[in-house]
């Protein structure tokens, strides 16, 4: 009698632990898979890439950029700079907002005043960098610095600035 | 004789105990394959990653991607393969499944043409191949 008695506890307690086993592994997977990937930080740093390539590819400033014989920046880059570089920032309509930021500042060796500076996206992200980084709902940053020279051996300090908002695809909505 | 019984029954119970077990685990097991190869999670990986392969891509290149796992998921809803994997306007599109589909965009502005490689008999091997070239003014994507 006292051995079915604690039989009978036994499996409820043995149930119970399944139960509670089951819940557990189901509300891991779900809230794992339930997460979209975040790809934004790879992304921002493969757009930086790519801006930079454009920029300088090979150690050498762009010659549409900074022209070889004279070494004068081309201030006509600044207004064809997405199709240059090739960039395609625009969502799938004009009215969806741009989800991404791209900003060149070209400085002149040790210089600390930019002598041009040139962006595409949407400044609104911006605000976002400044933030921590611990908010999801933000958009993603991603800053490089790297020197170039041009024909004439001048040197040039380039800092490029990219931001991938996106939250849509990347962030679970609540 | 009673001992023999008392064995006996408790081997059963065993069994049966064990048997129970290992369903528990497989139906466990099963739940998470089936939530880690669903056409949504395979959408949104595949949609992604094509975009960022894209986006790191220069004109000229040929890339192959296997998208095995996807087509089988895809072909449970006779999802046709060259319906898979499309491009449209810098956006990555993937549809394994009825009514579903993921977009991602690609902000590296090439012209990006998909089709799936078909094998020496004529069937979908489920490689995907992808060319990249530079984008003519005026030339309107497909």
């Amino acid at each position: 009698m006292i051995n079915k008695k604690g039989e009978k506890l036994l499996s409820l307690y043995w149930f119970l632990m399944l139960t509670i086993i089951v819940v557990g592994i189901v509300v891991m997977v779900r809230t794992f898979y339930g997460n979209p990937y975040d790809v934004r930080s790879l992304e921002a740093e493969v757009l930086n890439n790519h801006v930079s390539n454009c920029i300088s590819s090979g150690g050498r400033m762009n010659p549409l950029l900074i022209w070889p014989g004279t070494g004068q920046y081309q201030e006509s880059f600044k207004d064809t700079f997405t199709d240059k570089c090739r960039l395609n920032l625009e969502g799938h309509n004009e009215f969806d907002p741009v989800e991404y930021y791209v900003e060149v500042n070209l400085y002149n060796k040790f210089d600390k005043k930019s002598f041009a500076t040139f962006f595409n996206g949407n400044k609104n992200w911006i605000g976002d960098c400044q933030a921590s980084n611990q908010y999801k709902n933000l958009a993603v940053c991603f800053n490089s610095t790297f020197y170039s020279s041009d024909s004439l051996g001048n040197l040039y300090r380039v800092e490029t600035l990219t931001i991938v908002h996106k939250i849509k695809e990347n962030v679970k909505q609540n | 004789m009673q001992n023999k019984k008392g064995e006996t029954t408790l081997l059963v119970e065993n069994i049966i105990f064990l048997v129970l077990n290992m369903l528990f685990f497989a139906i466990l097991i099963a739940f998470i394959v089936q939530q880690s190869s669903g056409a949504a999670l395979l959408e949104q990986t595949y949609s992604k990653k094509v975009a960022l392969l894209v986006d790191q891509a220069k004109p000229g290149m040929i890339i192959k991607l296997n998208l095995e796992e996807g087509m089988n998921v895809a072909a449970k809803d006779k999802i046709a393969p060259t319906a898979i994997l499309t491009v449209q306007d810098n956006f990555i599109k993937v549809k394994l499944a009825d009514g579903g589909g993921q977009e991602y965009h690609f902000f590296n502005d090439v012209d990006v043409k998909i089709f799936p490689e078909t094998d020496d008999n004529g069937d979908y091997s489920g490689v995907y191949v992808l060319t990249v070239n530079r984008k003519i003014a005026g030339e309107a994507e497909t």
